[in-house]
């Protein structure tokens, strides 16, 4: 069972890299602002192809140090400029078609501003953190 | 001074990790003409991006022994 510390730990922290699956349910977990009307979620899913061939999996590998700092730099733009509240979960190691790579949950108090908070941060990880898919498993091979 | 290359990076040059010891400060563009074993590097000069202590820098940076040094090929993540 989780310590009451690494619980607080959680609902403060916005930046999660782990091997582990990630589970919707708990990234939504400490996302109750009564000032909030609106919550964006997001999902990047693995695809069964990859230019055109059909894949069973890919693994993905990460600057682990790095990526954290530069997610949380772009996290902290975000909630500055749209005054949102945003946590993002990224996966690595080998992950499997149908299962999420990284899910960001984002809360604001009106959709506008959350929907484009989410949109930014989203951007900016897939064009800025170094994160990379290094093997793509094909289906029969 | 450590050296770590990921994803194609480490393909281009043959490993993941290197540790050279630098007697004095000089460009990573300089550092990087020293040694051969990093030539893949500069021919990837246009695509691939450099981080020093896990700050993006440039090849004009300074750098010396105790920094660590990343090679970054275009991110895919997301």
């Amino acid at each position: 069972m989780k310590s009451l510390s690494s619980r607080r730990l959680a609902a403060v922290k916005s930046v999660f890299i782990t091997r582990n699956p990630l589970s919707i349910k708990k990234a939504i977990r400490h996302f109750s602002n009564p000032k909030h009307g609106a919550i964006a979620l997001f999902c990047g899913v693995v695809r069964n192809k990859e230019n055109g061939v059909e894949i069973r999996a890919i693994t993905y590998e990460a600057y682990l140090k790095m990526a954290e700092k530069e997610i949380f730099k772009i996290v902290e733009i975000a909630r500055k400029k749209w005054d949102v509240t945003i946590k993002v979960f990224h996966r690595l190691g080998k992950i499997l078609v149908g299962e999420n790579s990284l899910i960001v949950v984002c809360s604001g108090k009106h959709r506008q501003e959350t929907f484009k908070a989410s949109q930014f941060v989203i951007h900016q990880i897939k064009s800025k953190v170094p994160i990379w898919k290094v093997k793509f498993h094909k289906k029969n091979g | 001074m450590k050296l770590l290359f990921f994803a194609q990076a480490a393909d281009w040059v043959g490993t993941k990790k290197l540790e050279i010891h630098l007697k004095s400060p000089l460009s990573l563009e300089e550092f990087i003409k020293k040694i051969p074993k990093l030539d893949p590097i500069l021919k990837h000069k246009k695509i691939i991006k450099v981080s020093k202590n896990q700050e993006f820098i440039n090849f004009q940076t300074e750098i010396q022994d105790s920094d660590e040094i990343a090679f970054l090929p275009p991110v895919s993540g997301g």
